[in-house]
């Protein structure tokens, strides 16, 4: 079996406040160590239009709540990245998901609606020396702490938007299961449990729900995904060149 | 083209279901989605239901035809398992159906997987070599295995109503039957009206004209269908349709019966119905997301009833968290058998009301089901020709009724128990069906056929029988096969139980247990696709 999963990380996040983490400086980093072998990495719909133009985006179920997810598909096995190359990373879109390894948004149980910053406090790329101070001198939070807590919650409402894109997909039946089967000189790979826009139905679709999608604002992601699929081909030439 | 039908007269205009608990519900959704698939607006569809003469309330195991059915009919799996609290169901785990040697319990599965053609040579493998130490089951598929660990048969990614392996459900009877109206009523246009039938009118030819209501409302209609359960106040009561008993068959005639709640954090749920043998029949036990419903059904002629309560605690007792004085008890009476006819005049029985047998095979529903569908296809357009597709129907019903029974009666006839009168007198030939007793002088000495089962409409297929016979260590006599020496054989024997094997390490890699999946199923739904 070859369905690309999503991996969960198993590293603590811990909430972040001024008198534990006073002193803290963080380096923005990506691990490429772990991204080398991540074959999909979550997307959200904003970012279906840069992706596009250099990779495929196809659908995944999550593999512990079986919800539909967006990735880009960097490689055509498990562990496999072919945007790396000589560690470094090749596509000039970087996905968000990867970058915001570090902190996430943690809805406060005692206030719904309200989110609290946390961070994997564990990482090295936390440390005393060196990076962007978390919290200024006088306690406050830095104009670099804002910005992540900006651009998470942004993320955060983008997840919605995604996970909406998907309720329209499903209502309107456009996804459809797929094995991908990819040929290069030297191998076939077959890569199964991925899901895409059934391009016959969209094109066959009923005005009414046509009209749906344009109001909903999906219409440039889905042509982006279908756009994307090409790419698929440009994994296999990478994968031959390996 | 010469026209040789006769004159058409009364189209079907509306039809009365009379009931609303699983059979009144689940043939009012199989009809109304019927009429939606053939666009017919002219038919209407009611359904009467007492608000006072409750439901029977159990009936809470199912086979996989119910799957495809709930399928079809727009229900959604997530939901069943969030509003009707159900369950995985791979298995009917029987336990104690055999004589204890040395005081080992014996169990076998019979599981809801059909092997493919391949697993054939494993089979006569099986059957031909006593030696073998594996159990039938585990010799041709995982799933008593999986059975066995509590794991569910599907992942939260698999889409609703397919799984890894063939399931079907545990439910809450009462529950299933609120959902069903919630669907029938909303998606299907189902009237509902929740009065009393009173009073029934008759035309000239013995049809049923109109029913009165406690409510003064009077009806008429084309069609009626009795869902009445054991009542049976049309078909039964009204047009006096003879009861065909079949207790000299299967002895049980009571049950009694119990709900325990449980906690799914704490408790696993096993995803087969156990079915425990006891000195006068034997106990059902199915686990829902919150509670066990648990009876023991008996024959009143073999025990008494302080003898069944006691023997019901002592298999109670050593699960129980509660006190035993906290928990209710429930009595039934049941009979064996089924009407005559089920369909006369313009009245078909569905459910209770048509038949029932002891629920050992879970074979309610599953009739109420099958009885459904059969009247979909079968139900003509005009009132005058009713008694040509009525005599189709009760064919199959009544085959349909007999297969039922010879199957019940085996796992019974299989058995060496003989600590009551019960267990002996059920191997005694004049107690047997004599279809069931030809069947088995052929099986004495070579494997079942799928030729012993040529109908179209039988309700158990030849695997079923191997399960229970083999599952029950009935093994043909003096059966030897040639091909045992042939190296051929011998390695594909070998391949396909490879195979199997690199199968059961996948499952136990990937499935979940019965209860974390139910727990997320409820928190996220299942996808269609
Ligand atoms: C002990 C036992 C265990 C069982 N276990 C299983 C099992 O595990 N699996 C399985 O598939 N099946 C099982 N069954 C069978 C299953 O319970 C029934 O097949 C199923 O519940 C269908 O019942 P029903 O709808 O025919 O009747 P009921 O549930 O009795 O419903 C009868 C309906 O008719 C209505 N009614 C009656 N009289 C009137 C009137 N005068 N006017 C208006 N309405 C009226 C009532 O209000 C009620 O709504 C079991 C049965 C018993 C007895």
């Amino acid at each position: 079996m070859n369905s690309p999963s999503i991996k969960l990380s198993n590293n603590q996040f811990v909430y972040l406040n001024k008198q534990s983490h006073g002193n803290i400086r963080f380096t923005p980093q990506i691990n490429i160590d772990v991204l080398k072998k991540e074959q999909i990495v979550p997307l959200v719909i904003n970012e279906f239009i840069p992706v596009a133009t250099q990779n495929p985006i196809v659908f995944v179920k999550d593999n512990q709540t079986g919800q539909f997810r967006a990735v880009a598909l960097y490689g055509l096995k498990s562990e496999q990245n072919l945007m790396i190359k000589n560690d470094t990373w090749q596509s000039i879109y970087l996905p968000k998901a990867v970058r915001n390894k570090y902190f996430k948004l943690i809805e406060n149980t005692e206030s719904a609606g309200e989110y609290l910053l946390t961070c994997r406090i564990d990482d090295p790329a936390f440390n005393q020396k060196d990076g962007e101070p978390l919290f200024e001198q006088n306690g406050k939070e830095s104009p670099f702490l804002k910005k992540i807590q900006e651009d998470l919650l942004s993320y955060l409402h983008q997840q919605e938007i995604t996970q909406h894109f998907f309720t329209l997909l499903l209502e309107l039946e456009l996804l459809t299961p797929q094995s991908l089967s990819v040929e290069t000189p030297q191998k076939t790979y077959n890569i199964d449990g991925v899901y895409l826009i059934d391009e016959n139905r969209l094109n066959t679709l009923a005005d009414k729900d046509t009209i749906k999608l344009k109001q909903a604002n999906m219409l440039p992601a889905i042509y982006a995904h279908i756009v994307s699929k090409a790419h698929i081909l440009t994994l296999a030439s990478r994968a031959n060149e390996l | 083209m010469t026209d040789t039908s006769m004159p058409l007269t009364n189209t079907v205009k509306r039809i009365i279901i009379v009931g609303g608990g699983t059979a009144g519900w689940l043939t009012a959704c199989h009809l109304g989605h019927k009429l939606q698939q053939d666009g017919n607006l002219n038919q209407e569809i009611i359904l009467i239901e007492s608000p006072n003469i409750p439901t029977i309330g159990v009936g809470e195991g199912t086979v996989p035809s119910i799957v495809a059915s709930l399928n079809k009919l727009g229900i959604k799996e997530a939901d069943l398992i969030q509003c009707a609290d159900a369950t995985f169901k791979q298995s009917v785990k029987f336990v104690d159906w055999k004589k204890k040697e040395s005081n080992e319990s014996h169990y076998y599965h019979h599981v809801f997987d059909h092997p493919n053609s391949d697993k054939e040579a494993l089979i006569r493998q099986w059957v031909s070599n006593k030696n073998i130490n594996n159990s039938f089951v585990d010799m041709i598929s995982n799933q008593g295995q999986v059975c066995d660990q509590h794991l569910a048969p599907k992942l939260i990614t698999t889409p609703e109503f397919k799984g890894a392996m063939g399931y079907a459900y545990h439910f809450d009877a009462i529950k299933l039957a609120g959902l069903l109206t919630k669907h029938a009523t909303s998606k299907f246009n189902v009237k509902h009206i929740k009065s009393e039938l009173v009073d029934t009118k008759f035309s000239d030819n013995g049809y049923i004209r109109s029913i009165t209501l406690k409510n003064k409302q009077a009806l008429d209609a084309d069609l009626f269908i009795d869902c009445t359960g054991f009542s049976s106040l049309l078909l039964g009561e009204k047009l006096q349709v003879e009861f065909i008993d079949k207790q000299s068959i299967l002895f049980t005639d009571r049950a009694i019966t119990t709900q325990i709640p449980t906690n799914s954090l704490l408790n696993s749920i096993p995803s087969c119905t156990l079915a425990t043998a006891k000195s006068a029949g034997w106990i059902w036990d199915i686990g829902l997301s919150n509670r066990r419903g648990i009876g023991y059904v008996y024959s009143s002629s073999h025990t008494s009833k302080q003898q069944a309560q006691d023997d019901f605690l002592s298999y109670l007792r050593p699960s129980l968290s509660q006190k035993i004085e906290d928990v209710e008890f429930r009595e039934i009476e049941f009979k064996v058998g089924y009407r005559k006819f089920a369909w006369s005049k313009n009245c078909v029985a569905i459910g209770l009301s048509q038949g029932f047998v002891e629920p050992l095979e879970a074979t309610g529903i599953l009739m109420i089901d099958d009885a459904a569908k059969a009247l979909c296809e079968l139900l003509p357009t005009h009132v005058n020709q009713y008694e040509i597709a009525a005599k189709k129907y009760n064919k199959i019903i009544r085959y349909q009724w007999d297969r039922i029974i010879d199957f019940i009666k085996l796992h019974y006839y299989l058995s060496d128990r003989d600590d009551n009168d019960f267990w002996r007198q059920n191997k005694q030939h004049d107690t047997m069906p004599e279809s069931l007793l030809e069947m088995l002088t052929l099986w004495d000495t070579r494997i079942p056929s799928e030729y012993d089962f040529s109908s179209r409409h039988e309700v158990f297929y030849r695997i079923n029988y191997l399960y229970i016979l083999y599952g029950m260590g009935k093994r043909p006599k003096n059966l030897v096969f040639n091909d045992k020496q042939s190296a051929e054989i011998e390695r594909k024997i070998i391949e396909i139980e490879k195979n199997l094997l690199l199968q059961r390490e996948y499952l136990f890699n990937q499935l979940e247990s019965n209860n974390l999946l139910i727990s997320k199923i409820k928190k996220y739904g299942l996808q269609r696709i």
